[in-house]
């Protein structure tokens, strides 16, 4: 890191905390500053990395990615020890969205959009799927059971769907997440268990929509 | 040439050609290409493979 690098992470740092103590307003500003910064240097605007000074930011920028989810984890583990029923949504965010985000990014610059696609619909439909089937094991399969796993069955089937009918199958997910988020903004949730909730299901159905959708002819056919 | 003449004309830090050196950082094929067209050499001349 050179020395306009380090004293820009400092400042950043700096103002963080002055926002933390005086205004949310700060670090929102301060934040965004540094993110303009960070998009500005991925994006080729900025030159002033070399490759190992690029390559050290990936590698940083990896171990803190894990670090901050392992802390998130233990402050869940504890609230939840603390009270079982009461899943804390902005710990859940913290921990799911940015892994989702990753995985995305991942596959975007992998170029496999359909496997991401398929990957990122399937695993909120099983365990949705799973989530229904241990709630109605103990009190017997009734109909509300049914009706609770239609939704569930349909993402699933539309998630495998995908590898054959990847625009249809993207359209109809990406319905069927605007679907969730009309509700979603309907309901009487508090805001960020709203967000929690969406980072569960709408958040992935939407970015495996477009992955389906934008997934190229060839790569279909080559699979 | 010093370390900071051979990172001036490859378009590099001199931190990243001291870690080169020192075995700490694997350059690129780019940057090694780079690097031995600069000093003249073949790769292979300036970086070897380990343990083969």
């Amino acid at each position: 890191m050179n020395l306009i690098n380090t004293m820009f992470f400092i400042l950043v740092v700096v103002f963080s905390l002055l926002g933390l103590a005086v205004s949310p307003f700060l670090l929102l500003g301060t934040i965004f500053i540094a993110a303009v910064f960070l998009f500005l240097r991925r994006g080729g605007v900025l030159k002033d990395q070399d490759e190992m000074q690029e390559f050290l930011d990936y590698k940083s920028g990896y171990y803190s990615f894990y670090f901050v989810i392992f802390v998130a984890t233990i402050f869940l583990v504890i609230k939840l020890l603390k009270n079982p029923a009461n899943v804390p949504p902005d710990l859940a965010v913290i921990i799911l969205l940015p892994l989702i985000f990753k995985f995305a990014v991942q596959s975007f610059e992998y170029k496999n959009y359909k496997r991401a696609g398929f990957i990122i619909s399937l695993l909120p439909g099983i365990f949705w799927f799973i989530f229904v089937f241990l709630e109605y094991i103990s009190q017997g399969f009734s109909t509300g059971f049914f009706i609770e796993i239609l939704p569930v069955l349909l993402i699933i089937a539309f998630s495998v769907l995908g590898l054959k009918f990847p625009r249809f199958s993207g359209t109809v997910l990406l319905l069927i997440s605007f679907f969730f988020l009309f509700i979603l903004a309907k309901s009487k949730l508090p805001a960020m268990t709203k967000i929690g909730v969406s980072s569960f299901l709408p958040l992935p159905l939407i970015l495996s929509g477009f992955f389906y959708i934008f997934s190229k002819k060839e790569e279909v056919k080559n699979e | 040439m010093t370390q900071e003449e051979l990172a001036k004309k490859v378009g590099v830090s001199r931190q990243t050609i001291i870690a080169i050196e020192k075995g700490r950082y694997t350059p690129s094929v780019y940057l090694a290409l780079k690097i031995s067209k600069v000093l003249n050499k073949k790769v292979e001349e300036i970086f070897e493979l380990e343990g083969l």
